[in-house]
């Protein structure tokens, strides 16, 4: 096997944050129209919440223990979804209501990311530590318990903690789009803000709503993220290739397919860079956002409306059928 | 004091920077239908949109049972009685049916909704058999009476329609008339219509309102428009 169990679960875990992510982006995009490129910024300021959770709490009482994953996951969910929606109602908005175009949101969203990166960088580098040498770059799985895979190998928990939130999140979010008046609504407004809005939904109410549900889970994915590289916000710079290929490989048009869209550009960048080293004898998993970019490209040459574009049951008939020997 | 449900004053509205509803005025009473006709491209829509607050208002007053709404949010205008029933994309295509109608109980309490609810399906029985379909699926006739109920739901006062019968079959159009004669000779409601169907308009409607590239050319009783022999001829095709 080209590949151990490890790096495959690894793969998945970084499919997953880049999916959730994705799944962020898109819904944001689908409400208001903005292509927030501060979206893996925003998510990365829970590296702040996790290093202050893990220096001033777990390793104080000796370690990180499965009530870490939760405790994190919420406060990250909170409060970088509050972020997120500060910015939409400080930046985006007043923006929208003058007029602006989306091209000029965009380039507020690049604003709104150097703003952040450097805020988040000078907060990690003078947070005063008491149990971790310094907050900037903490190695946050090295103290994280580690579970035994088939084959001996140990795994820190996050590799498995995060696909399954990612999957819990996206059931959840299901449940709010399909159960609930306010989750209804929000769909309502994606299709028909005019109508919804005729019919006593506060769009706006539902425009920053979606900035914090987006945020919210970008800022989950910024604790995965945090947990298998390290607290730095210059990954953002890298990440955000990834999430926006992802949203354009699912389609920009349901936050499912940004979600699995994500997956498979993040679980991909990982394993054909992988496969690509072990096949060549090259060191190429440097390469990991070109294998994104190469997606991006196939998928608009071939899928032009993405994943969710892609009309599956006629695909299925006609693999089926051609596997019959075509009729 | 007066009897009007609204009153718009010297409305100048459009979209952006595209003016396109010029010093409109008009009234409307209590428990009649005005009727707004007019050629293509001279505002009757506009007009519905500026007094639901979806195109944007330069200046002007909108009264609404005396009460000025012109900067009220148009969830807030749903919130005091009034509905809206644009030309297209009136349903949530992909919302299902019970879905649409329970968006359109949405400014309700739950038990109230619900209750609501099964009573606007006894007088759409269509509807009842395709609850758990996708509004796509319905025809054009289904979704305009779907589009109905949804405004019927919240049981407003005050009733907008954006000409209800465009592209519709002869019966599937005399349902929707039929229906807005029902809303106004049993239960009392006010209604502005815009209809492209001028004589059918002018027939059912109590006033008229003739809308020429955005001003009014005509505002009185609509028989008397239909009379009219100049402007019949001139805006409306007829005579």
């Amino acid at each position: 096997m080209p590949v151990s169990l490890k790096f495959l679960l690894d793969s998945i875990a970084w499919g997953s944050a880049i999916g959730l992510m994705s799944m962020g982006l898109t819904l944001t995009y689908l409400t208001t129209r903005v292509p927030n490129f501060a979206h893996a910024t925003v998510g990365l300021v829970s590296s702040v919440i996790v290093v202050w959770l893990l220096d001033r709490f777990y390793l104080a009482r000796g370690g990180v223990d499965p009530s870490f994953y939760v405790v994190s996951i919420v406060l990250s969910f909170i409060f970088v979804g509050l972020v997120s929606a500060a910015i939409y109602l400080g930046v985006l908005k007043p923006l929208a209501d003058r007029g602006n175009d989306v091209i000029n949101l965009m380039i507020a969203t690049f604003a709104v990311d150097i703003i952040l990166f450097s805020l988040l960088f000078a907060v990690l580098n003078v947070f005063p530590t008491h149990n971790l040498e310094r907050a900037l770059d903490a190695q946050v799985s090295g103290y994280e318990p580690r579970i035994t895979i088939p084959g001996g190998y140990r795994v820190a928990a996050s590799t498995i903690v995060f696909p399954v939130a990612a999957v819990v999140l996206a059931l959840l979010f299901h449940i709010f789009l399909t159960k609930t008046k306010f989750g209804v609504a929000m769909r309502a407004t994606i299709e028909n803000p005019n109508l919804a809005e005729t019919l006593g939904v506060n769009t706006k109410l539902v425009y920053l709503a979606s900035w914090f549900i987006s945020g919210g889970l970008a800022g989950i994915a910024g604790v995965a993220i945090t947990m298998i590289l390290s607290a730095n916000p210059k990954y953002s710079a890298l990440i955000i290739v990834s999430v926006f290929a992802g949203s354009i490989v699912g389609g920009l048009s349901g936050v499912y397919w940004g979600l699995l869209g994500g997956f498979l550009v993040g679980f991909s960048e990982k394993m054909v860079t992988k496969l690509a080293s072990e096949i060549t004898g090259l060191e190429l998993t440097n390469y990991e956002r070109m294998v994104s970019l190469i997606l991006v490209i196939i998928v608009l040459l071939f899928a032009p409306q993405g994943l969710a574009g892609v009309d599956w049951g006629r695909l299925k008939a006609r693999i089926l059928g051609g596997g019959r020997g075509g009729d | 004091m007066d009897g009007n449900m609204l009153v718009v004053d010297t409305l100048n509205a459009g979209y952006g920077k595209f003016h396109i509803l010029f010093d409109v005025s008009f009234q409307v009473p209590k428990g009649k239908i005005l009727v707004v006709v007019g050629p293509n491209g001279s505002g009757k829509s506009t007009t519905l949109k500026a007094i639901f607050g979806i195109a944007t208002i330069y200046s002007g007053r909108i009264l609404f049972e005396g009460k000025d709404i012109t900067r009220l949010p148009p969830h807030d205008k749903a919130k005091i009685g009034m509905a809206y029933l644009p030309q297209t994309d009136n349903v949530f295509a992909e919302l299902t049916i019970e879905e649409n109608l329970r968006m359109a109980a949405y400014t309700l309490p739950r038990e109230e909704a619900e209750e609501r609810i099964k009573r606007v399906l006894e007088d759409f029985p269509m509807l009842k058999e395709k609850l758990n379909k996708k509004a796509k699926t319905l025809s054009g006739g289904q979704r305009q009476l779907l589009g109905m109920a949804m405004m019927l739901i919240r049981n407003p006062k005050f009733f907008m329609f954006d000409e209800p019968t465009a592209g519709l079959a002869p019966k599937a159009a005399k349902e929707i008339i039929d229906k807005i004669l029902w809303l106004r000779d049993d239960l009392g409601k006010t209604i502005i219509l815009v209809e492209q169907n001028a004589r059918l308009a002018l027939e059912i409607g109590d006033l008229a309102l003739l809308l020429v590239s955005g001003r009014v050319k005509f505002f009185g009783r609509a028989a008397e428009l239909l009379e009219n022999r100049e402007l019949g001829r001139l805006y409306l095709g007829l005579h």
